[in-house]
């Protein structure tokens, strides 16, 4: 099994598959802007530029960012609860909290020094105002970089208006001297010679290329649709073309109207160059949200007249001509239209008549990727990245369901084939949302309202609302009851038994965990069965049993290739050998346990198998490797907004209590600290021994804390540095500065900026 | 004028105190927001039960839609939201 690779990442900005064009003056006003405001809007026509602009922007400043700029691809997604979904998406974390979403977050950002690139906003203004303003009321580092067509309407927002490429300042002239200076011209020229190898501007094309562009109106997304027609085209055929549907009788518009409506022309115009099955397969992609594979591709858009062999030559052409871009630095490649681009296809699409049965294929795909996931086999690790890859469809596919008539079985299909994924990476609240609201939609005692109802009370225990879980658990319970099945019973005690270790209850466990495993055999609810059944009789001291029946469960996880409950059973048997006293082996076991959690990037896992470990090196008396173990832990927890479940705090108090003791409160600490400075990654790293904690300074056993912004300027003080230069060099006000050394002066109990330069060395 | 509708929206959190101040002010934020731009909807205030986590917020306007924005701009979905009738105490 391999094992992922724990690494941290300051940023996710996409590289530029493209060079970048002009618009010296404008990077350089919004450089300015975002040193004196924290929300900056660029707002313009679709097709202006503004993404590009802001990605740009972004990446220039990335390296004053101590925590890097993040894209947050507001697209793909049609509901406003789902964007801290995104962003929380975006940021690489996962979302399992029970917490509210939007504060989970803010804790996440408090302290750093983030850009957020929130694109594509028009459709979502108020969600995205809402996120904006309370993050940025609750993170002093933050700062946002929005694209919309609107602004988001905030008080303290500064907008920003990208205008079209400037177009050369005397229209008349035609000289290629006079007119190759301009952003428009500059960017025909280049992008046709990406086509037109030697193509450059002379007197002989110099008239045309300029009409080209002031027709176009320095739009650069146009201008693009337009320059990579001259692989076929002469600049004048190009002109003549486009002056055909830009000259449209009674179309005399002014601004942004005249823009939109010369963008809209121009992908007319390039719809209408292409083949039939190039046009139909453009509409069909636009089914896809936030990209797609060549294979999903030909699974969704293929039929009868477009046979799924034909689609990768049509995908090769669509890119050929700017309609898809293709992501190379992804393998298998992907694919992705801009959003103005792929508006346009959902609207030819209708026209076509095709929207729904594209929607019902797309579901289809997705249902197909989903089942995947629930297929216990050895390849866990790959179907859980893969359904990772595609959530902006999961989730475009899900919302399918909830809106059309008919589809909630296909919803419930998708959404509980899929439990283990959310439970490992969620978002569990909006995954819980989405199931609860599917159920008044199912058949009252159908077999497919029991799977949503045994669906939601793993979600809604999981998140803390055991209450909620057991109701929707003993409903799914009657519902097996009258349909008489074994196998719908089985999926509710599994809920119930959920419900019940996290409400500490053992009453009607032992029942719920017979049945279970008499259904269940040695198939993946077994599994979950024997994991059940484990914890169950660790509670009840039974440790023999434990064993025999853990070992056995491990061995069917690794026959079916369960990853995800075998982490869980090693847990369970690394504890029962802990208590036996048999370190060593516990210590492996539960090692075993965190690879394979890791394997799955579930960190709840993780957390919890560091937590046992905590114990067994407590039990060691390996007291101080104990304490980072529990700061390491605590570190986890905290990275994803989760608390430690009920039934796991006596164990863990005992621990922090005898640790404490022994090292003494400076010296745990100390140790402690160490776990807790660590990223999820470095504490993974540390946990399967292949790092050692970094040695703290001395004065942390005793300093009070200062935040790591703090402690950043702190260094800076001490470098010689003025509260301005530091304000410049970290891409902060003064005033910030000022504030920042005030505390740590009333912090370290000091009062002058010598003695703290002093406490630093 | 236009007569404005009371409405009790519920959401259902584990939230802590400051949690709430932010979300309040999410919700003031939003409400100002949509009234600013003429889709009257005035925030009265919330009772947060901190036992079985629940939020109840009581809004005035013009009509549903624009609470139902106000409450998911804060990136918390709701329970229920329904026209309600204030009880005021009797003279």
């Amino acid at each position: 099994m391999a094992v992922r690779t724990a690494r941290s990442r300051a940023g996710n900005l996409p590289s530029e598959l493209t060079s970048f064009v002009g618009r010296r003056h404008e990077l350089a006003e919004i450089k300015r802007l975002l040193t004196t405001t924290r929300l900056l809007t660029l707002t313009g026509s679709g097709g202006a530029g503004k993404t590009r602009l802001a990605l740009r922007a972004a990446a220039d400043l990335t390296r004053s960012l101590a925590d890097g700029a993040w894209l947050v691809a507001l697209a793909p997604i049609d509901d406003p609860l789902l964007i801290t979904q995104a962003v929380f998406s975006a940021l690489g974390l996962p979302d399992v909290s029970s917490r509210w979403s939007l504060s989970a977050l803010s804790d996440y950002l408090r302290e750093k020094r983030v850009l957020l690139v929130l694109d594509n906003c028009e459709h979502l203004l108020d969600g995205a105002a809402g996120l904006a303003g309370t993050l940025l009321r609750s993170c002093p580092e933050l700062r946002i970089l929005a694209t919309s067509r609107q602004a988001l309407g905030m008080p303290g927002e500064v907008r920003h208006h990208v205008p079209p490429l400037s177009l050369p300042e005397v229209i008349g002239s035609s000289s290629p001297g006079q007119i190759a200076g301009s952003d428009a011209v500059a960017l025909f020229v280049e992008r046709a010679a990406a086509v037109q190898p030697g193509f450059s501007l002379d007197e002989s094309n110099a008239a045309s290329v300029l009409q080209v562009c002031a027709r176009l109106e320095g739009m650069p997304l146009a201008l693009e649709l337009a320059a990579v027609r001259l692989e076929g085209l002469s600049v004048d055929q190009l002109l003549a073309g486009l002056d055909r549907e830009l000259l449209a009788p009674g179309a005399v518009l002014r601004g942004a109207e005249a823009r939109q409506r010369t963008m809209e022309a121009t992908l007319d115009w390039s719809h209408s160059l292409l083949s039939v099955q190039q046009r139909r397969t453009w509409a069909r992609l636009s089914v896809f949200a936030g990209g797609f594979g060549a294979e999903a591709a030909e699974a969704v858009c293929s039929d009868l007249e477009q046979p799924p062999g034909d689609v990768p030559g049509v995908l090769a052409a669509l890119v050929e001509s700017s309609i898809l871009r293709r992501d190379h630095g992804i393998e298998p490649p992907r694919y992705s239209m801009l959003e103005t681009v792929r508006q346009y296809g959902r609207r030819r699409l209708r026209e076509l008549g095709e929207e729904l049965d594209l929607q019902t294929r797309h579901r289809d795909w997705v249902a197909g990727l989903a089942q995947a996931t629930s297929t216990f086999d050895d390849t866990n690790p790959q179907t859980f990245d893969a359904i990772h890859r595609e959530r902006d469809n999961l989730w475009s596919a899900l919302e399918h369901c909830n809106r059309q008539p008919g589809e909630a079985a296909a919803g419930v299909d998708i959404a509980a084939s899929l439990t283990n994924y959310w439970m490992a990476r969620g978002p569990l609240r909006d995954i819980r949302r989405y199931i609860e609201s599917l159920l008044p939609l199912t058949e009252p005692d159908s077999q497919v309202r029991a799977r949503a109802l045994v669906t939601a009370a793993l979600f809604a225990s999981a998140l803390d609302d055991a209450a909620t879980g057991e109701a929707h658990g003993l409903e799914a319970m009657r519902i097996a009851g009258v349909l008489h099945s074994a196998n719908v019973a089985c999926w509710a005690a599994g809920a119930l038994l959920l419900t019940a270790f996290v409400q500490g209850k053992r009453e009607g466990v032992s029942e719920l965990c017979r049945s279970m495993l008499e259904t269940g055999g040695e198939t993946g609810m077994g599994v979950v069965a024997r994991h059940y059944t484990c914890q169950h009789w660790l509670d009840e001291d039974r440790i023999d049993e434990v064993i025999e029946m853990g070992e056995a469960g491990v061995a069917i996880c690794k026959k079916v290739g369960d990853l995800y409950t075998r982490g869980m059973i090693l847990n369970t048997l690394g504890e029962a050998r802990r208590r036996r006293g048999e370190l060593p082996l516990a210590e492996a076991l539960i090692r075993d346990g965190v690879v394979c959690k890791h394997a799955l990037d579930d960190r709840r896992g993780v957390a919890t198998l560091t937590e046992t470990l905590a114990w067994v090196a407590s039990d060691e008396r390996d007291d101080a490797r104990a304490a980072t173990l529990l700061g390491c832990a605590q570190s986890l927890r905290d990275s994803i907004a989760i608390p430690l479940l009920a039934p796991y705090l006596p164990p863990h108090r005992a621990c922090e209590d005898g640790v404490r003791e022994r090292l003494g409160e400076a010296q745990y600490r100390r140790a402690q600290r160490q776990g807790l400075a660590m990223s999820a990654g470095e504490a993974v790293d540390y946990v399967l021994g292949q790092a050692e904690p970094k040695l703290a300074p001395a004065s942390a056993t005793t300093a009070p804390v200062l935040s790591r912004r703090e402690l950043e300027i702190a260094r800076l003080v001490a470098e010689g540095l003025t509260n301005r230069e530091i304000a410049v060099r970290l891409f902060i006000s003064n005033r910030t500065v000022e504030t920042h050394v005030t505390n740590m002066l009333n912090k370290l109990g000091i009062n002058s900026r010598t003695q703290l330069a002093r406490w630093v060395e | 004028m236009t007569a404005l509708t009371l409405f009790m929206v519920e959401q259902r959190l584990r939230i802590t105190d400051s949690e709430l101040t932010l979300l309040q002010a999410a919700l003031v934020d939003a409400s100002l927001r949509l009234t600013a731009r003429g889709d009257l909807v005035r925030y009265l205030g919330s009772t947060y039960l901190a036992g079985p986590g629940r939020l109840l917020s009581r809004f005035e306007a013009l009509n549903a839609e624009g609470v139902r924005i106000v409450c998911e701009s804060s990136q918390a979905p709701l329970t229920s939201l329904e026209a309600a009738v204030d009880l005021p105490m009797p003279d």
